[in-house]
């Protein structure tokens, strides 16, 4: 498979997820329904991850710690419809052991961060690979999603085929929301055969991962040499520069985020010392007329705040 | 016949004094209608079988009189519904006759193109179609295309999340939009997303896109554009049955060798549209396949040597290959007009928009044959098959009393056995009006509920494009039958 094992990782494995207090064992669940009714049943606030993989990105989450990972298994798979529908906490190396049985692969490849993630987390998270300008971020193939919303309440979302415009897109707002407004039980997913497979270009990248700080920076693609533009430490691009990983030594007086916006683009910071995430967090900041949008978003899918809170911005 | 909410005597009393507000507001006259003759232009969209005159159309020439007219409608409690060029299928665009109908068509300026980063920034009322011509000597295009794209505007397509023939290679809307200028309920203006990849923050372009219009009005939009290939042919593969059709385009779609478009026309479509524009179709055929390879000239050759294989493997009868582009033009243009087409051999007709698993396609047919029979309905097919989204469309004749009622049931039966087959009530032209009352076939009340919740959070007095997408009964909109005849005016 020409995925992700080109790609550089860190070398930390998933066992070191910063998000789940040391000491306290993540409560699993084997049934959507059961997830959904744990819900229901509790009040505080609930840390929730999949994988492990993304756990360093993002405030850390005061809560009591859940994961999907107890969600397993294959649920739909019609190759012939390139259609696949899975329980979030199925691992990628999963789903791909059973897409190469017929020629197929995941459309998108996203870094591994030295684990194996869940198919809940890609998605959840939105961070693809190198496929991006051919077939999509996550988001662009994700087809259908049972949920839970902070109301305990499994609920159904898009469907199985590719053109589907019945209600609200409510998949793809899903997508890189990080776990803030709901739960991810099932999803269904696009597949691709594997001819249509992009190299993944991983020059650099090993310098990047190996630097303290990691950014990865979506710009338009005629800014990138600005923002490298005097930049010394380590560096890569993909997507034909629209996308930039800025490797770095320290938090330094380059704030990457102020540099992103000015040249029309964003960053999130895929790797920081716990200590620096705790205070400063990772993700890009929004204007103040997003933040009031992302609220209503919020307050929409879990108005008790229980989802998460705070992970990607103090108000959500 | 649907409900259709009814108007709130409370705003048409003050009709007068919103237009007054609204002129004033604007500063000027030229840009509120309130004449009967005019207001009537506006009456309906491409569900020509629904009509309602609107109560007054404001025609906004920029972002900040959007912002305006729609702070007054929030703060006054009056109705309130964008409008593109009125070209859903869905009743989309079909105002209430208490709405002030926010017309967006003058802002139709193409502000900026970058080739660097293949991206071009719009009004929404520019055309689907000029965004390409504009971008067609930098060798870019916009790859979403709906038929009516010469008219259909982007505001229109972001709404509903349009697709089109070639969407089964690149995508629908929802992929290739990168930011857009989004006016809310209160009036404020936000900018999401922007030239970039992606967005930081919750993914809100992939909430507004489709949400038809009721979580707030876009005035501009970010467009991704695509390198134009080399080249492009369509081959035409006649069969003698609609299902030898159905199963070469499953067994084509198998392979994972996806051509850039495989549409499909029944008989009756065929004829229609050879008929009105004498593209070249095979006028004995049962069925017709229209398959489009792209790329360099050896690719092409190599794609349609085997689309023609698979076609004749599935007992193709014909098969012709465009020779050049004039001819490969009037093929396109003879399954783009075959809703015009249609037109021409029935008084009416309704188009569904289900979707289905594809290689669920040959048994799908025969069902929606059989349902035809059964109402006495002649259907034709046209649709875009490499996808599985299937366009039946149920002619009738209006003047038939109670004959849209039978209509309307026959496809209501056809979205049910698009659903059981595992696919949707509609692919691309959105819930409208029109399958509004259907999405319950999909979706329970806690599902549709999640909907309404974020409904709610963007408009909580539920003024902007209220009574589509959600049954009536489920969002407490008072409704009745209205007599498309009779307007207020």
């Amino acid at each position: 498979m020409a995925g992700s094992q080109a790609t550089a990782e860190p070398s930390e494995t998933a066992a070191d997820s910063p998000e789940v207090p040391s000491g306290a064992t993540p409560e699993a669940f084997s049934t959507p329904e059961a997830l959904a009714g744990f819900v229901r049943e509790t009040t505080e606030p609930l840390a929730l991850s999949g994988g492990g993989s993304r756990g360093g990105v993002g405030f850390p989450v005061e809560g009591r710690a859940v994961t999907t990972s107890g969600l397993q298994g294959i649920t739909y798979f019609e190759p012939q419809e390139f259609v696949l529908g899975a329980l979030a906490g199925t691992r990628l190396s999963a789903l791909e052991a059973a897409l190469a049985d017929h020629d197929l692969i995941l459309p998108f490849s996203p870094p591994r961060f030295g684990g194996d993630p869940s198919l809940g987390g890609v998605i959840a998270t939105n961070i693809g690979g190198a496929e991006r300008e051919s077939l999509g971020a996550p988001r662009d193939n994700v087809l259908g999603a049972q949920y839970i919303n902070g109301r305990g309440e499994l609920l159904k979302a898009g469907g199985r085929v590719v053109k589907n415009v019945s209600g609200y897109d409510l998949p793809r707002a899903l997508c890189g929301s990080w776990g803030t407004l709901a739960i991810l039980t099932e999803i269904t997913i696009k597949v691709v055969p594997k001819a249509r497979a992009v190299a993944q270009d991983a020059r650099g990248l090993d310098a990047v991962w190996a630097s303290p700080f990691v950014w990865r920076v979506s710009l338009p693609r005629d800014r990138a040499s600005a923002l490298l533009s005097g930049w010394s430490g380590p560096s890569a691009q993909q997507w034909s520069g629209a996308l930039v990983w800025l490797g770095a030594e320290t938090a330094g007086a380059n704030d990457i985020h102020e540099r992103a916006a000015a040249l029309g683009g964003h960053a999130l910071l895929v790797q920081s010392p716990d200590e620096h995430r705790r205070e400063h967090g990772c993700f890009q900041p929004l204007s103040a007329g997003v933040q009031a949008l992302q609220r209503q978003v919020k307050a929409a899918f879990d108005p008790g705040h229980r989802f998460n809170p705070g992970r990607m911005y103090k108000d959500l | 016949m649907l409900n259709l909410p009814s108007p709130r005597a409370e705003v048409l009393d003050r009709r007068q004094q919103i237009a007054r507000d609204l002129r004033a507001l604007l500063g000027r006259d030229d840009l509120l209608i309130t004449s009967a003759n005019e207001l009537k232009g506006y009456e309906t969209d491409g569900l020509a079988c629904y009509r309602t005159v609107p109560m007054l159309v404001v025609l906004a020439e920029d972002t900040a009189q959007v912002a305006a007219v729609l702070r007054y409608c929030h703060d006054n409690e009056v109705p309130v519904m964008a409008r593109g060029a009125g070209t859903s299928l869905a009743g989309g665009a079909l105002p209430q006759q208490d709405t002030v109908v926010l017309g967006l068509s003058k802002m139709n300026e193409i502000l900026e193109v970058s080739a660097e980063n293949q991206t071009a920034r719009v009004q929404a009322g520019v055309t689907n179609r000029n965004i390409s011509t504009a971008v067609d000597d930098l060798d870019l295009f916009y790859a979403p295309d709906p038929s009516s794209q010469i008219a259909c505007t982007i505001g229109g397509n972001v709404a509903m999340n349009s697709g089109g023939a070639h969407c089964l290679k690149y995508g629908v809307t929802t992929n290739h939009i990168l930011g857009v200028t989004f006016v809310t309920m209160e009036g404020e203006v936000v900018e999401i997303g922007g030239e970039a990849f992606d967005l930081p923050g919750y993914d809100l372009l992939g909430l507004i896109v489709g949400a038809e219009g009721q979580l707030g009005v876009v005035t501009e939009v970010t467009v991704r554009l695509m390198p134009k290939p080399e080249a492009a042919r369509p081959l035409l593969a006649g069969f003698d049955s609609a299902l030898d059709a159905g199963a070469c385009v499953a067994a084509i779609m198998a392979t994972g060798r996806t051509p850039v478009a495989i549409e499909f026309m029944d008989r009756p479509a065929i004829l229609a549209c050879e008929r009105f524009t004498g593209a070249g179709y095979p006028t004995d055929a049962q069925a017709l396949l229209i398959i489009e390879v792209e790329g360099s000239e050896a690719e092409i050759e190599t794609e349609l040597a085997f689309v023609e294989a698979m076609a004749r493997e599935h007992g193709a009868t014909s098969i012709s290959v465009a020779e050049d582009i004039v001819s490969a033009e009037n093929i396109w243009k003879g399954r783009k007009s075959a809703f015009g087409a249609i037109g021409q051999i029935s008084p009416d007709y309704l188009c569904m928009d289900g979707t289905i698993p594809v290689t669920k396609l040959p048994d799908v047919l025969e069902q929606i044959y059989a349902i035809g029979d059964r109402y006495g309905f002649e259907i034709a097919n046209i649709f875009h098959a490499g996808d599985g989204n299937m366009h039946p469309l149920i002619m009738y004749d209006s003047h038939q009393p109670g004959v849209l009622d039978r209509v309307e049931d026959c496809g209501a039966e056809i979205l049910r056995v698009c659903v059981d087959a595992g696919g949707c009530i509609t692919g691309e032209h959105g819930v409208g009006i029109e399958k509004r009352d259907h999405m319950p076939l999909m979706f329970s009340p806690e599902d549709l509920e999640q909907m309404k919740a974020l409904k709610r959070g963007f408009d909580p007095k539920w003024l902007l494009n209220g009574g589509k997408v959600f049954p009536l009964t489920e969002t407490g909109i008072p409704a009745g039958q209205i007599d498309p005849t009779q307007g207020l005016h």
